[in-house]
Order: C-alpha cells, then structure tokens, then sequence
C-alpha cells in the first residue's frame, strides 16, 4: 500500500468504516511509516470529537411517534408505553372517522381516573 | 436482541412491534443525519415521517443487498432532498443557521466541531456523517450517495483535511 492509498484509508479507519482486510493491510504500512502513523493519529482524534458532536444533535420531537404510528402500524398499537416514562399514566389513542381521539388516564390507588382528551 | 434484517423481516409481515423497535434504533440517526443535510428541524422531523412511513411500506421489497441502514438512509437521503426542496409544502426553504443545540449546554469544542462541520461543502457533510457517526463503510456510503466509491474517499479525504486544520489545537 502507497502512502496516498493509506491516507485516502485513514479517515475510514478512524470512523471504524473501514473493512476488516482493509484495515488490516492499513495497518501493516502505518507500522512502518511515521507520516501516516501521525495522520491516523490525527483521523483518530478528529474522529473522536466528531462522534461527540453529532451525538449532541437533537433527536426527533417525542411525538414523532404517533405521528409514524398513525401512518402505519395504525390505531391498535399507538398505546406505546407511555406509562412506562410518566409512571401510572396511560394513553390510549383510537381511530375514529374525523381522525384519532387520544384518551389518557391515570392510575390513583387503583383507580383510574381520566385526565385528558382531545 | 434480534438483528436489523429480522426486524424488517419483521416488519415486512406487520408486525407493530417490530416496526416500533425499528424506529426506535433509527429515529434519532435519520433526524441527525437530515439536520445534517437541511440544517433544519421541522423539516428533519418531516423527513423522519416520510422515511419510517417508507419503511413500513416498503420492507417487503428490501431484498437485503445492503446493509439496513444503508437502505434506510437512502430512503431518508431521497425524502431529504425532496423535503429541501419544498417539494411537499410548495415553499422555498430558508436555511436556518444555528439549527443545533443551545451551544450554551455544549461545551466549547463541541461548538467548534459542528461549525467546522456545517461549513463543509453538503457531500463532504454527509460522507462525514455516515462513517463518523453512522458507522458506514465506504462502498455502503457510495451506495447512498449513488456515485463511486472513489468520489466518496475523495470527499473524506478532503473533509477532514479541512477539518483538521480547522480544528488543530
Ligand atoms: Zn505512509
């Protein structure tokens, strides 16, 4: 492997993008040559902080979900566990004709008390 | 945990709670990686929709040539480039500077690190956020961009020489 062939590697390898046996034959030259172990060093670190910093972009909105669920897997299935983040609280969501009814209810000392409806 | 294949397989018979295990391991990667194409959130959260609908939809023509994630970001990378368009709404999109997070949570470098990466060219962003952050090998990311695997190393090879003189200490 030419040292211009392991730099164009490199950056792969850092991201761990890299095939195996790619990998492997990158290696074999970066052993023997300082200017592509100082380049690996560098994609590895670079690699580091960009795996930070996409990682702190935002994820979808929290109802995200229901807008998908309504899509498709449809009205049976949108009673996603919600109770499970909001301890007692469920959420049940229905098909009607003019849309979805969204219900929600909460469990007090066993009873369950309704606590929204839109 | 069962694998990416056997929960579109899954998916491809109907099964709810399989498609909802799909969109919890992909949601966040999709709406990334459309922040990082559009650089706007409400059209992420757009493109999130259109590509698990897609999914869902279409997980019984997924032959399985590629990788999972190799089909579905180029699902999400075809609705991205749709949604930018404002194909959908009929309306011309800004491109909304600062769509990241309140830098005031971040700390410094993480700032710097995703200002380098906004002001590369949209390929060489891309390419850069499919290996560093999606984990795709090269000739996958070559499938999702549709060019040959020698344009995506020279955009990597380019990225991240920009990068790193941007981001030298
Ligand atoms: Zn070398």
């Amino acid at each position: 492997m030419t040292c211009d062939e392991a730099r164009e590697r490199i950056p792969f390898y850092a991201a761990r993008a890299l095939p195996k046996p790619e990998g492997a034959a990158l290696l074999e030259h970066v052993v023997g040559c300082e200017l592509c172990q100082g380049e690996l060093v560098e994609a590895m670190r670079l690699g580091h902080e960009l795996r930070a910093a996409f990682a702190r972009l935002p994820g979808p909105p929290a109802g995200t979900w229901l807008s998908v669920a309504a899509r498709t897997v449809g009205a049976s299935l949108l009673a996603v566990g919600v109770g499970a983040e909001i301890a007692g609280l469920t959420l049940a969501v229905e098909a009607t004709k003019s849309g979805f009814s969204v219900t929600g209810s909460l469990s007090l000392l066993g009873r369950e008390v309704p606590v929204l409806r839109i | 945990m069962a694998d990416d294949r056997d929960l579109v397989g899954q998916v491809a018979r109907g099964n709810g709670r399989a498609f909802r295990a799909l969109y919890e391991r992909y949601a966040d990667r999709v709406f990334r990686y459309a922040l990082t194409l559009l650089r706007n959130r409400h059209l992420a959260e757009e493109v999130v929709q259109e590509t698990m609908v897609a999914v869902w939809n279409g997980a019984d023509k997924f032959e399985g040539r590629s990788q999972v994630s190799t089909w579905i970001f180029g699902i999400a990378r075809h609705h991205a480039y749709r949604i930018g368009r404002g194909e959908v709404k009929g309306e011309r999109v800004p491109d909304e500077e600062g769509e990241s997070p309140d830098p005031a949570l971040m700390v410094e470098q993480e700032v710097r690190v995703q200002r380098a990466v906004a002001g590369l060219p949209p390929d060489q962003r891309e390419v850069v956020f499919l290996a560093f952050y999606a984990g795709l090998p090269y000739e996958e990311i070559a499938r999702v961009q549709g060019v040959p695997e020698g344009t995506v190393k020279s955009r990597m090879f380019h990225a991240k020489k920009r990068l790193a003189e941007e981001l030298r200490p």
